[in-house]
């Protein structure tokens, strides 16, 4: 009570300073007043974004790089990774349904004058997240974001034979580049993350919002290594894990709040 | 000696931070307080009035005074970068020996960005005074 006392006492201040309010007078201007963001206290909205493995540090899947290294195996790197996903507010509560998958872009192998074998990653993401807005004023935003989903992660090894001509009129007979089959780790993993609104909360019907997120994305268990179809011998344990930043942009459709009468 | 030439120094700071709210008024003018609380996306916004640019880069946390001829004032407010700025007008009736507090309101959203004024009264700009320096390359008086 005594909470809502304090609340009440600046709100009843601020009404009467607002109808102090009389002679400005707005001039060719269909925005009579500055925009106000607690107009809208509910929204819906489409994400799209940089994922984890993009602008990431990976603090899991220690073991198999660990394998991978004692085998001689050159890791070139983490596909880049792009997430989509929807989600709704109410007033500060957010709720986040996301999907992040990376992009394989085939090729790009360095040429070389030795034989060796190479390894990328590809990482493929669902989650669902809830956040609450722990700051929030006229034109910035905070919200701090938990949540829970599976993650898997691909390693796919890639034989790169010695660099010589490359005759498309006899693909059989040209120098073998062997492959693996992708190992894959499925995982469940958890999701903490801050993200920053530039612009702040929603002031338009239809609004864009870019985001900056940093994030940890840690593993819940340490499953073991697979391979699809086939038993497998000596395959490591891992846990997951990326520490990341993320840049994401919202486009939101955004509601008002019902009037009282 | 040293304690009564800090109280001296001390009285002098606090009493003049109340002479530059209470001014001599010149006859047919009307003083406006225009002042901008902190907030992310303060770029650079300029304001005029009646034509006359009268405070350029207006910062955050700052306030100054200005004496207006009464009548019709025209205020706008624009800044750069250009093209992310939305210009903004705004018409205000003034009445001589009269004090009007502004506050210009920076909005920030994606790709846009405006210097709004609201009217507010006396104890709103007293209350905020306390945290807001005044700018001194304000023009202090139109004609």
């Amino acid at each position: 009570m005594q909470l809502l006392r304090a609340f009440l006492l600046p709100a009843a201040l601020f009404a009467l300073t607002a109808m102090q309010a009389q002679n400005l007078e707005i001039v060719n201007d269909s925005v009579a007043a500055p925009p106000d963001p607690d107009r809208y206290h509910r929204s819906i909205y489409v994400n799209l974004g940089a994922g984890p493995s993009n602008l990431g540090f990976k603090t899991g899947y220690r073991n198999m790089h660990q394998l991978l290294k004692d085998q001689s195996v050159n890791f070139l790197r983490d596909n880049s990774q792009y997430i989509m996903g929807f989600g709704g507010r109410v007033q500060r509560w957010y709720m986040d349904f996301q999907l992040a998958s990376s992009f394989n872009v085939l090729g790009e192998y360095p040429a070389n004058t030795v034989r060796y074998l190479e390894a990328e990653s590809d990482y493929f993401n669902v989650s669902l997240n809830v956040g609450y807005a722990f700051l929030q004023s006229r034109n910035d935003l905070w919200i701090v974001r938990g949540g829970i989903g599976m993650s898997e992660y691909y390693i796919h090894i890639t034989e790169i034979a010695p660099s010589s001509s490359f005759d498309f009129n006899n693909l059989n007979g040209n120098p073998s580049w062997r492959s693996w089959p992708a190992f894959s780790h499925l995982s469940a993993v958890g999701n903490v993350s801050i993200e920053w609104q530039p612009g702040g909360r929603a002031k338009r019907g239809v609004s864009l919002a870019p985001g900056f997120v940093v994030g940890y994305q840690f593993g819940l268990g340490q499953p073991s290594w697979k391979l699809s179809d086939v038993p497998v011998l000596n395959a490591p344990t891992d846990r997951a894990g990326f520490a990341y930043f993320g840049v994401d942009f919202k486009i939101g459709r955004n509601f008002e709040r019902k009037s009282k009468n | 000696m040293y304690r009564t030439l800090i109280f001296a120094v001390l009285l002098l700071v606090l009493g003049s931070a109340h002479i530059t709210v209470a001014q001599n008024i010149a006859p047919g003018h009307a003083v406006l307080y225009i002042y901008q609380k902190g907030s992310f996306g303060n770029g650079q916004y300029n304001l005029w009035i009646n034509g006359k640019m009268v405070v350029e880069r207006f910062q955050a946390r700052s306030y100054f005074s200005i004496q207006v001829p009464a009548g019709s004032l025209q205020l706008r407010t624009a800044g750069l970068p250009k093209y992310f700025v939305a210009e903004k007008n705004f018409r205000l009736q003034v009445q001589a020996g009269q004090e009007y507090y502004l506050e210009a309101v920076v909005d920030y959203d994606f790709m846009s960005g405006s210097l709004y004024l609201v009217q507010r009264n006396a104890e709103d700009f007293k209350k905020r005074l306390k945290g807001l320096r005044l700018n001194e390359k304000a023009k202090t008086k139109l004609e």
